[in-house]
């Protein structure tokens, strides 16, 4: 019975460990509303802002404003989010397209992003602030 | 230059021939605009299909008649100054054009051959290019295809000697397999997709397409010289909202198949070089 026992406990936990993780994982403390801006680092004379709606289901909402020769241009964008070894993803849903970062927390209220992949650029860094805590549509 | 003036002179004719009826064309998209019952229009007028086709024999024999003098200056100027021209398919694309044009110039003038740009078709079936097409048939005649063959190797070899990180476009590389399990283009295409589907799990919960509307992911990369992959850069596109909890999964596993994967340099006229390269999965 005992024999028994141990092997169904064993197939158990195999079967439990082959199953790969498929889920993205999300790092809770970039939940939030969190706020940033930018100038010059994408095209001469382009200052961006933007407000960035990210939920724990790991989906976001950006809202982008950028500013050029005194043209306001202003558009939303909604994606996916995870980390991964220590890098924050973020897939567009329109595009397609998954911009990599590094980050870091100088503060719990800011957080540093720097680019490492991207389908245009690499060279793009950029701090947020945090404005407020989750807030579902 | 000749050439690169007839083409535009060739779409300028057609722009004046329509032109001259004041006319908008509508394109009959099952047929051809010879074979529809009306091809082109306007707010008063319509020429009907006997009319165009007249129009279209008398075009037809004008560039037989130049043909035909065209060949015929050809003969005789190679007897003086021979030179060669770059056949390029058509619809004729930027990636067609050969890189190498410059490096060909000072091959062909170390042998005291001119050169005559490149011979962009039509595809109306209109004769055209006839001076550069029978001067290339006197030349090949003397000094043989391969020996023009040999100078566009040369000059490709020239070429990435003056660009060596230069990156080719997947559609500019020759068309021959990157997998180095596939012996063929074609089979480079299909062995990709059915060796990722042999050994990629999908997750238990994914939603699986329900239309016609695909999913997939694609990525994207830099295989290098001797076929070593950098740069992978994926691209995911899920119709079910709900997958989207599985894109680290998903671009994972595409990336982990690709580096995993073995792969032959791209090569530009049988001549390795640093190309873009991609695999694009469609999911279930």
């Amino acid at each position: 019975m005992k024999n028994l026992l141990f092997i169904s406990f064993l197939i158990v936990s195999i079967t439990a460990f082959s199953q790969k993780n498929t889920q993205n994982k999300i790092d809770p403390k970039l939940n939030g509303i969190w706020k940033g801006n930018e100038t010059g680092s994408q095209g001469d004379g382009i200052s961006k802002y933007w407000v960035m709606n990210r939920l724990p289901d790991g989906t976001f909402t950006l809202i982008f404003t950028a500013v050029q020769n005194c043209q306001v241009s202003s558009h939303v964008e909604r994606g996916q989010w995870w980390v991964k070894e220590e890098k924050y993803y973020e897939l567009h849903f329109d595009s397609g397209d998954t911009d990599v970062y590094t980050y870091n927390f100088p503060t719990d209220k800011k957080v540093t992003y720097k680019m490492v992949q991207s389908q245009y650029t690499t060279d793009y860094e950029f701090t947020d602030t945090k404005i407020g805590e989750v807030e579902k549509e | 230059m000749k050439k690169i003036v007839f083409f535009p002179s060739l779409v300028i004719n057609f722009f004046c021939f329509s032109q001259e009826y004041n006319a908008r064309i509508i394109i009959d998209t099952l047929n051809s605009p010879m074979d529809s019952g009306i091809v082109f229009v306007d707010d008063n007028d319509t020429i009907k299909r006997g009319d165009m086709k007249r129009l279209f024999q008398e075009e037809m024999k004008l560039s037989r008649e130049n043909c035909k003098k065209d060949s015929l200056r050809a003969i005789e100027e190679s007897k003086y100054n021979m030179s060669y021209s770059i056949p390029v398919s058509v619809p004729a694309m930027d990636n067609d054009l050969f890189l190498a044009e410059k490096e060909l110039i000072k091959e062909l003038r170390k042998n005291n051959l001119g050169y005559g740009g490149y011979i962009i078709g039509n595809c109306f079936g209109i004769p055209d290019n006839c001076f550069q097409w029978e001067m290339n048939r006197q030349a090949e005649n003397k000094y043989g295809k391969a020996f023009f063959e040999k100078l566009k190797k040369n000059a490709t070899k020239q070429f990435l000697i003056n660009n060596p990180e230069r990156i080719f476009e997947f559609e500019e590389c020759d068309m021959v397999s990157r997998y180095s399990k596939a012996k063929t283009y074609k089979e480079m295409m299909d062995m990709m997709k059915s060796d990722f589907n042999k050994i990629f799990v999908y997750p238990e919960s994914f939603e699986f397409k329900k239309d016609d509307q695909y999913s997939y992911s694609e990525a994207n990369f830099i295989l290098d010289k001797k076929g070593n992959v950098s740069n992978i850069y994926i691209n995911t596109s899920l119709k079910s909202k709900k997958n989207y909890i599985f894109t680290s999964y998903l671009q994972e596993s595409l990336e982990d198949f690709v580096k995993k994967s073995k792969w032959k340099p791209a090569t530009y006229h049988s001549i390795p070089v640093k190309s873009k390269m991609n695999v694009l999965i469609f999911y279930k």
